[in-house]
């Protein structure tokens, strides 16, 4: 419901639903202000004149030639039907066609039930009635047949209530049908491009073939992706040929650079400088190969070897590959999980991200320091921590460290390329894992959130 | 030892060659697939330095028919394709191991010496291995030295023997990586010296002879004396 509420296109339908009930109870509106409220204006007028004539004519004297002018007004046929009642000051009625009046007089208009019998057939009417007290004592009530307007009045109510109930079922149920109908294309568009986005660009919106506005975006879209793909496969040829033609003529270099240390006389300085620059040229290749399965990891274009895997066992053969390290530099590593705890993951891949967050933790951290890896189950999915409590990261890095060859402006004096968070978010994003940076205050905590549903789907994309 | 290389790069080869040489052994060396077939299957090497991306063929696809004769010797894959997948292509399509690109030449030395020795009747089930003093007994989980008995986890004990077997020759720290963790990965850091500095403690006391030897900028050899 709430999402239907947020839709948009049901929003509007229902501004245009709420619209149309206005414009409809507009019309009702004036239709009872001409037929029912203006007549009843005038009965009022005529009766308030009448009332004053009568008392101007014949408040001052007797009551009989008052109450002939009464019978005389009631036989008249000039509008509806004329209703009255005269009562001496004592209370006693000295001509009445209406039925019944209150007991004590009222100042304002009233409505008086005077149903009349004609023929054994009762007639309904009601009487608008004005009471006067006359400046003789006596009490005159005269009074004029609005039955028609009421009913009137009535019909048209019960007419309004009716058409707005219609009005608004209508709007409603016709908002909500295009909304579904337009939300439905929407959602085409949107599924298509999250999975475009998700690194399959061979995803296209389906269009319809009746060249509406849809279609046409549709259309568009789908040229836009073309155009993206032809793109993005040309890119990836050149990267592809570009690491792979680095290669070869990388090996020579490095296999020259070997025979000249080779040549030179031992601990001559070309000796020591042909053997930094082999130190220099293993580094490029490890850069290489890193940027390479960085980006095949980006792309989607790595298979996951997805298996049953015992989390725990996992990080002990973490720790037990770092715990000589750390010893040497004086960390104390901690390993935190408790068995079982088994998930689908690519053994090797989510090895390596916790061996370079752990190779992170222990160069930044340094001497003192504790560093524990984890992992839990929980209600997001997997999480996976490498938590140390050393000097930790600034805000604006920790935007910024997951980018290619990005070091924050501290860890210039550690040794690095800047590319291990790339792969480690790389390696996240193949596991539609989230790679989280939380300060824990003292140091950092590094997250891999692996949702649990996602295994199964990581593993089709792989196939792809 | 009578090696084959097969590689289209003529820089590369001459290079690969001149190496292969200086430590002693005889190389030929062919630059196309076909030919290396036919040349692989009429000769007996030692071993084969086997390209992925050769001309006319592929060098999986070269493997698969060497294979395919019941041919067991000994083939080295060199590929500038050095992914994991590959890698794991390479060695499930007959590879004994499997090299990428570019490498160093004391590696490949090195991965040649094993594999030469791999197919030698020395086979690996032997679970009683000795350098000098060190008596290593797989069977039992024990690790000796003169007598004294040395306390050893499970790794370390798989990276004693492991230098054991190949003792006398160069052990890569890649090698090591590779043979005696069950991950494949590329650890930033050379965590693999920590494990051999403390592997080193237990093995030499204060005045016993140092077995685990560095090889400088290649890796480790386990000799006696």
């Amino acid at each position: 419901m709430r999402r239907l509420l947020r839709s948009f296109s049901f929003r509007l339908a229902l501004i245009y639903a709420g619209l149309f009930c206005l414009s409809v109870a507009l019309l009702v509106g004036t239709g009872y202000w001409l037929r029912v409220t203006v007549p009843m204006d005038e009965v009022r007028g005529r009766l308030e004149r009448e009332a004053e004539q009568l008392q101007t004519a014949y408040g001052r004297g007797d009551l009989p030639p008052l109450a002939a002018a009464l019978e005389r007004r009631a036989a008249r046929l000039d509008g509806p039907m004329a209703f009255h009642a005269l009562l001496t000051p004592e209370g006693r009625t000295v001509a009445a066609n209406l039925p019944s009046w209150p007991l004590q007089p009222r100042r304002d208009l009233l409505f008086i039930e005077a149903d009349a019998f004609a023929d054994g057939v009762e007639i309904d009417h009601t009487a608008l009635v004005r009471d006067i007290r006359l400046p003789n004592g006596a009490r005159l009530l005269v009074g004029r047949d609005v039955e028609e307007l009421i009913n009137e009045g009535e019909i048209l109510r019960t007419a309004a209530v009716w058409i707005l109930g219609v009005t608004l079922l209508l709007g409603l149920g016709g908002g909500w049908l295009m909304s579904r109908a337009i939300g439905r294309r929407i959602e085409a568009l949107t599924v298509t491009v999250r999975q475009v986005m998700e690194g399959d660009l061979t995803g296209r919106v389906h269009v319809r073939g009746t060249a509406d506005d849809f279609d046409r975006l549709g259309e568009t879209l789908n040229m836009m992706l073309h155009r993206i793909q032809t793109l993005f496969q040309a890119v990836q040829r050149v990267s592809d040929n570009a690491a792979h033609e680095l290669r070869t003529p990388l090996a020579r270099l490095i296999g020259r650079l070997e025979a000249l240390e080779h040549l030179a006389p031992d601990a001559s300085p070309a000796r020591l400088a042909a053997g930094e620059a082999i130190v220099e040229a293993n580094r490029l290749q490890q850069i290489l190969s890193a940027l390479m399965r960085i980006s095949r990891l980006e792309n989607g274009r790595h298979p996951l070897h997805l298996q049953r895997t015992d989390v725990v066992q996992l990080l002990e053969d973490l720790f037990e590959f770092y715990q000589p390290e750390a010893e040497r530099i004086g960390t104390n590593l901690i390993v935190s999980a408790r068995r079982p705890l088994v998930a689908d993951l690519d053994l090797d891949l989510v090895f390596q991200a916790l061996s370079n967050l752990l190779d992170n933790a222990l160069k930044h951290a340094g001497a003192g320091c504790r560093v524990e890896i984890s992992a839990m189950r929980e209600a997001g999915g997997l999480v996976l921590s490498v938590r140390d409590d050393g000097p930790g990261i600034a805000d604006e890095d920790a935007a910024r460290v997951t980018e290619q060859f990005y070091r924050a402006a501290k860890a210039s004096a550690v040794p690095g390329e800047g590319l291990g968070l790339s792969m480690v978010a790389a390696i996240a994003h193949a596991h539609g894992a989230t790679l989280e940076l939380v300060a824990a205050h003292p140091g950092l905590r590094v997250s891999l959130i692996i949702p649990e549903h996602h295994a199964t789907g990581a593993e089709q994309r792989g196939t792809i | 030892m009578h090696i084959l290389l097969v590689e289209d790069d003529a820089a590369l080869a001459t290079h690969i060659m001149a190496g292969v040489r200086e430590a002693g052994h005889v190389v030929e060396h062919c630059a196309d697939g076909r030919d290396a077939l036919v040349r692989a299957t009429c000769e007996c090497y030692d071993a084969i330095i086997l390209d992925r991306m050769l001309p006319t063929l592929d060098g999986l696809k070269i493997l698969a028919a060497l294979r395919a004769t019941d041919d067991a010797t000994p083939v080295l894959i060199l590929s500038a394709l050095g992914d994991v997948d590959e890698r794991v292509r390479g060695l499930r399509g007959g590879g004994d191991d499997y090299m990428a690109k570019p490498f160093a030449m004391s590696e490949l030395l090195a991965r040649l010496e094993t594999l030469a020795r791999r197919n030698a009747p020395v086979a690996e089930t032997t679970s009683l291995l000795r350098v000098a003093d060190l008596e290593i007994d797989l069977a039992a989980h024990s690790v000796t030295r003169a007598g004294r008995r040395i306390a050893l986890t499970l790794r370390e004990l798989r990276i004693v023997a492991y230098l054991a077997r190949n003792a006398g020759r160069v052990v890569t720290r890649t090698m090591l990586l590779e043979n005696v963790w069950d991950y494949n990965f590329d650890p930033q850091t050379n965590i693999i010296d920590q494990h051999i500095s403390k592997l080193r403690q237990k093995i030499s006391e204060d005045n016993e002879a140092e077995l685990i030897h560095t090889v400088r900028g290649v890796g480790y050899m386990m000799r006696g004396a």
